[in-house]
C-alpha cells in the first residue's frame, strides 16, 4: 500500500485511539521513519497492530528510545510505535511488595513511586530515559542484576498485544505461579519481535537496611579478574564491577554492598582488610557503568559476552591484548569489552576486535554480542552473535507463529528476525 | 502396535521396554491417582541417543509420547494420553559435571533432587529448589513443572536455577539451549521450556545453578491461637522487609493429623496454627532478624515461640511440615493435594472460605501451606471407592479454585496444570491468552505429539457446558 494511503487508512480506522503524527524523518539504525503512532491505551495498541498486520506495515516499538541502537538494523520500518501514552503506575500493593505499571512508565518515575512505599525496584537498566516496557523488551540490566536478579526474574505477569491484535495476559500478580506456559520469559528480551508489552506486574524487593560502596585497586589485569571473584561473592554484595583498562595494568574494583547492617559492616571490614578497599561514593558504581565515550575520530564498539568465573581472567587478558577496555561483573558472569577504533582503521582492526571477543566468549562456551556499535560496524554481522542452527530454526518458528507478517521490529532481533 | 513395540525394543533394548499389562499398571498415573490411563508401552532409555531413537519410533508409528520423571507430580502431568508411550527418565541419572568454582552442575533428567544437593554439599554448595518430594523427585520433572518448595520464598522456583537445557524436540532433533554463564542472546527458550509440563520436548540434560550453603540457619516454631493471626504475622514480616528462607503455616486440622501419626512433632494440639519460620544468611545478621520476626509474631498474637537449639530440633519442626502429607494417610485411603496461590493479604479470608467449602461438602479438609508465597495446599482426605465422596471432592476443588481466582490468585503455584486443571485454566486465562500459549506449543511441537492432553482445555468452554467433563475418564462420576 502506498504510504500516503496507508496513513489515511490508519487515521480513518484508529480515530481517537491512536495519535498519528507525521514528522520530519528520524533515522533509526539506518531506517528513515517519518510517522509515529502513539496508542492512547491497550485497546488502541491492539487495534493498531491488527490493522498494521492486515496492511503488512511494519513498526518499530519504542519506549523512551534509550535502547534504539540495540540489535540489528531494521529490515523495514513504516512507523514508530510509541508506548509513551501507556505510562503510569497502575497499582502498587505495599503490603504485598508487587506493582503493576504501564509499559511507557519512565523507569525513574517508577523507581521513585516504589521507593516512596518502602520498596526497591529490582531493575537496573543503564539507559537514561528508559521506560519499563523498553527495559523488559531489551532485558536491559546493569551490575546490580547480581543482587536483583535478571529482569525476567522481576516480572510476575505481562499484558501484551500480539501482532494479530489480540490482547493477552500471562503470569499474574502473585509471586508464585505455574498456570500455563511461562510466556513472560519468552517476551522479556525479545525486543518487541513477538508482541508489544502494554503493562507488567513486578515483584519488588525490600529496601536494604544499609548500603555501602567501596573501591579497591587490584594488580595484574587477568589476575585482578581472578582476584575479584572472592570479594564479588561476599554475602551482602549487590553489585561488583571491575574495570581493566590496560594489558598487565591494575584493575579498579567497585563493590556495592546492601542488606542488613551487620552483614554490610562485616563485608565492608573484610574488603578493607583483604583488598585495602576504601569507601567510595554511591556514584562510583554509576560512573563506572556508563560507557566511556570514544575520543573524536574514533569508532566506539562495545561487545558483551558471558564468562564463567574460572575463565574470567583469561578472557579479560585476551580482550585487553586486543586493545579493549574491559568491564567485568565477576559475580554475574558477564564481560563487556569497549573498543575505540580509529575511524580510518582497516577492516583488519575490526576483525581483530571481533576475533578476540569470539575467542574470549568461546572459553566459556558462548558467543559475543554487540551491545553498541555504529551502523557501519554492524553491517554484515549478526548483532547477537551467531545462533546455533537448531536454536535459530526454533526462533524462526516462534516468529512465524507470533508475527507471521513480520510487522514487529522486523530484522532487529537475534537471527535477523 | 506390535510394530511400535518392536521398534521401541530395538531403540532401548528389550529389557528397557515394558509392554505387558501388569508392567504398565504402575505407569497409569503419577501422584494424582485420580487420573488414570494405561500407556501403550514404557521405555527406560539410558542415553540421549536412545531417547532420540524412541521419539523417532513413535513418530514413525504415529504414537504420542510423554516424558516421566519419578512420577511424584500432583497434576497428572505424566499421565499418558490414549495410546502414548511413556519415556521414563530414571535411568538417565548421571551427574555429568559439577563445577564448584563456576557453581553449576550439568545433570541428566533422572538425577534425584536431593542427590544433587548431597553431591554439591562437600563443596559448600546446594541446589536450592526443594519440593517436599525432593528425596524422590527428579530434576527433569522439576524442570517440567517449574517445581517450587518451602524455600522458594527466598531462593525462587526452578526457573531461576536452570541455566541451560538439552532437549530432544518432538521431531527427534536435539537442541541445546542457554549457557552455563547465564548469558545466551536470542529468545529465552530455556525460560520458556521450564514449566512447560513436558509438552515442548524431552529434557536430556539440564545445566543448573548451585548456590552457596547458608552460613547459618535459624528455625523457629511459632504457635498461634488461630490461623488468621498466623497469616497476619506472615504479612507483617514481609511488609517489614524481611526475607525469610521459608514461612510455612500448618493449620489446626493438620496439627491434629500430624500429632496422631508417626510424624508427631510435639505440636500443641490446642494451637490454632503453627508457623515455621526459617531464616538463613550471614551469622552476624541472623540474631537481629530472628528477634524482629519473633517480635512481629508476638505483636500479631503469637502465643509462644520456640527456636530450634540444634539440628535435631530443626528436623523435628520440619517433620511436622514435611510429614503432613504422610500423616493424612491415616485418615483415609486417598488424598487430594490442591495447589493455588492468592495475594498474601487475602490468605485469612480465602482460608476461611476454603474450610467452609470443605465443611459444606462434608469433607475432611486441612491446610498446610507456603504462607510466605501465598501458596495454599488444601488437602482433602477421602475414599475414592465412594463415588459420592469423589464427586464432592471434585465439586469442592472447583469451588476452591474459583475462590482463589476471585481473590486475585491463580489455580496453581507449583504443581502445574497437567490434566488435572486443564478445564479450569479458563478461570485465569481467556482465549487470546491461550492462543499465545498455543503459538509457543506449535513452534516446538506442530503435530502435538509430545505429552498431548495437558495444560490446554479438552474442548473450548467445555467446563462451562459440562462441569463433569474433566478428563477423569477412568473414574465413574456417578
Amino acid at each position: 500500500m502506498e504510504a500516503r494511503a496507508a496513513v489515511a487508512r490508519l487515521r480513518e480506522e484508529l480515530r481517537d485511539g491512536v495519535i498519528v503524527a507525521e514528522h520530519a524523518p528520524v533515522e533509526i539504525e539506518g531506517a528513515k521513519v517519518a510517522l509515529t503512532l502513539t496508542p492512547r491505551d491497550g485497546a488502541a495498541l491492539a487495534g493498531a497492530l491488527a490493522l498494521l498486520s492486515e496492511l503488512g506495515l511494519s513498526v518499530l516499538p519504542r519506549g523512551g528510545g534509550a535502547h534504539q541502537g540495540f540489535g540489528n538494523p531494521p529490515a523495514r520500518a513504516f512507523a514508530i510505535l510509541s508506548t509513551a501514552a501507556l505510562g503510569g503506575v497502575l497499582e502498587l500493593d505495599a503490603g504485598e511488595g508487587v506493582c503493576r505499571a504501564g509499559a511507557g512508565t519512565p523507569l525513574a518515575a517508577l523507581r521513585a513511586a516504589v521507593n516512596a512505599e518502602g520498596w526497591e525496584l529490582p531493575l537496573d537498566a543503564p539507559g537514561a530515559g528508559a521506560t519499563l516496557g523498553g527495559v523488559l523488551a531489551c532485558a536491559a540490566q546493569g551490575p546490580r542484576a547480581q543482587g536483583y536478579g535478571r529482569p525476567r526474574d522481576a516480572v510476575l505477569g505481562l499484558e501484551l498485544a500480539l501482532a494479530s491484535g489480540e490482547r493477552t495476559r500471562c503470569g499474574g500478580r502473585v509471586v508464585k505461579n505455574v498456570t500455563g506456559y511461562d510466556l513472560g520469559k519468552l517476551y522479556v528480551g525479545s525486543l518487541g519481535s513477538l508482541g508489544v508489552i502494554e503493562a507488567a506486574w513486578l515483584r519488588l524487593r525490600p529496601r536494604p537496611e544499609a548500603v555501602a560502596c567501596l573501591a579497591a585497586e587490584l594488580p595484574g589485569a587477568g589476575a585482578a579478574a581472578a582476584a575479584a571473584l572472592a570479594p564479588a561473592r561476599r554475602a551482602s554484595v549487590r553489585a561488583a564491577l571491575l574495570e581493566l583498562s590496560a594489558a598487565g595494568g591494575p584493575g579498579r574494583l567497585v563493590v556495592e554492598l546492601a542488606g542488613a547492617e551487620p552483614s554490610v559492616a562485616r563485608d565492608r571490614a573484610w574488603l578493607a582488610a583483604e583488598l585495602g578497599a576504601r569507601e567510595a561514593g554511591p556514584e562510583a558504581l554509576d560512573s563506572l557503568r556508563r560507557p566511556a565515550p570514544a575520543p573524536p575520530g574514533y569508532t566506539p564498539l562495545r561487545l558483551r559476552l558471558g564468562a564463567r568465573a574460572s575463565r574470567l581472567g583469561q578472557a579479560a587478558d585476551l580482550l585487553l591484548a586486543a586493545g579493549a577496555v574491559v568491564r567485568a561483573q565477576p559475580g554475574g558472569g558477564l564481560l563487556e569489552a569497549s573498543f575505540a577504533l580509529p575511524e580510518d582503521a582497516d577492516a583488519g582492526a575490526l576483525e581483530e576486535a571481533f576475533g578476540a571477543a569470539a575467542r574470549a566468549a568461546a572459553l566459556s562456551g558462548g558467543a559475543a554480542a554487540i551491545e553498541a556499535a555504529p551502523l557501519s560496524v554492524k553491517a554484515g554481522r549478526e548483532a547477537f552473535g551467531a545462533l546455533e542452527p537448531r536454536v535459530l530454526a526454533l526462533a524462526r518458528a516462534l516468529k512465524a507463529q507470533f508475527d507471521p507478517r513480520g510487522v514487529l521490529n522486523p530484522g532487529r532481533f537475534a537471527g535477523g528476525l | 502396535m506390535a510394530g511400535l513395540v518392536r521398534a521401541l525394543e530395538s531403540s532401548v533394548g528389550r529389557g528397557a521396554c515394558l509392554s505387558r499389562p501388569e508392567e504398565l499398571l504402575v505407569y497409569e498415573c503419577d501422584g494424582l491417582t485420580l487420573n488414570r490411563s494405561r500407556p501403550l508401552a514404557v521405555v527406560l532409555p539410558r542415553t540421549r541417543d536412545e531417547v532420540v531413537a524412541v521419539v523417532r519410533a513413535c513418530l514413525q508409528h504415529g504414537a504420542p509420547f510423554v516424558p516421566r520423571g519419578a512420577g511424584t507430580g500432583l497434576s497428572g502431568g505424566a499421565t499418558p494420553a490414549e495410546g502414548a508411550v511413556v519415556i521414563e527418565c530414571s535411568r538417565l541419572n548421571r551427574i555429568l559435571e559439577l563445577d564448584p568454582v563456576d557453581r553449576f552442575a550439568v545433570v541428566e533428567p533422572g538425577v534425584v533432587n536431593a542427590d544433587l544437593s548431597a553431591a554439591a554439599a562437600p563443596h559448600g554448595l546446594f541446589y536450592a529448589p526443594d519440593p517436599s518430594s525432593q528425596k524422590a523427585c527428579t530434576i527433569g520433572g522439576n524442570v517440567a513443572e517449574n517445581a517450587g518448595g518451602p524455600h522458594t520464598l527466598k531462593y525462587g522456583t526452578t526457573t531461576q536455577h536452570v541455566l541451560g537445557l538439552e532437549l530432544v524436540l518432538p521431531d527427534a532433533s536435539v537442541v541445546s539451549l542457554g549457557s552455563a554463564t547465564g548469558f545466551a542472546p536470542g529468545y529465552d527458550l530455556t525460560g520458556a521450556v521450564v514449566g512447560s509440563e513436558g509438552t515442548l520436548g524431552i529434557v536430556t540434560r539440564a545445566t543448573v545453578r548451585l548456590a552457596p550453603l547458608p552460613e547459618k540457619v535459624e528455625t523457629a516454631l511459632v504457635i498461634f491461637p488461630e490461623v488468621v493471626s498466623a497469616c497476619r504475622a506472615v504479612g507483617a514480616i514481609i511488609r517489614a522487609g524481611l526475607v525469610p528462607a521459608a514461612l510455612e503455616i500448618i493449620d489446626q486440622r493438620t496439627i491434629a493429623a500430624v500429632e496422631a501419626s508417626v510424624y508427631a512433632a510435639g505440636l500443641p494440639r490446642d494451637a490454632g496454627a503453627v508457623l515455621i519460620v526459617e531464616l538463613d544468611g550471614p551469622g552476624v545478621a541472623l540474631a537481629g532478624e530472628l528477634a524482629r520476626v519473633l517480635e512481629i509474631a508476638a505483636r500479631e498474637g503469637a502465643r509462644e515461640s520456640q527456636v530450634a537449639r540444634d539440628e535435631a530440633e530443626r528436623e523435628r519442626f520440619w517433620r511436622a511440615r514435611k510429614g503432613a502429607f504422610g500423616a493424612m494417610g491415616r485418615l483415609a485411603p486417598d488424598l487430594y493435594v490442591h495447589d493455588a496461590v492468592v495475594p498474601r493479604a487475602r490468605l485469612p479470608e480465602v482460608l476461611a472460605k476454603v474450610c467452609e467449602i470443605g465443611d459444606r461438602h462434608g469433607l475432611t479438609l486441612s491446610n498446610v501451606f507456603h504462607a510466605g508465597d501465598g501458596n495454599l495446599h488444601p488437602n482433602i482426605s477421602f475414599d475414592r471407592r465412594d463415588p459420592d465422596a469423589l464427586e464432592r471432592v471434585l465439586a469442592a476443588g472447583a469451588e476452591i479454585l474459583a475462590a482463589c481466582v476471585a481473590a486475585g490468585g491463580v489455580i496453581t503455584g507449583e504443581h502445574g496444570v497437567g490434566s488435572e486443571k486443564r478445564d479450569y485454566i479458563h478461570l485465569v486465562f481467556g482465549e487470546a491468552d491461550l492462543s499465545a500459549m498455543r503459538r509457543l506449543r506449535a513452534a516446538f511441537d506442530p503435530q502435538g505429539v509430545c505429552n498431548p492432553g495437558k495444560i490446554f482445555p479438552t474442548t473450548r468452554f467445555c467446563y462451562e457446558a459440562n462441569p463433569k467433563a474433566r478428563g477423569y475418564d477412568a473414574v465413574p462420576l456417578g
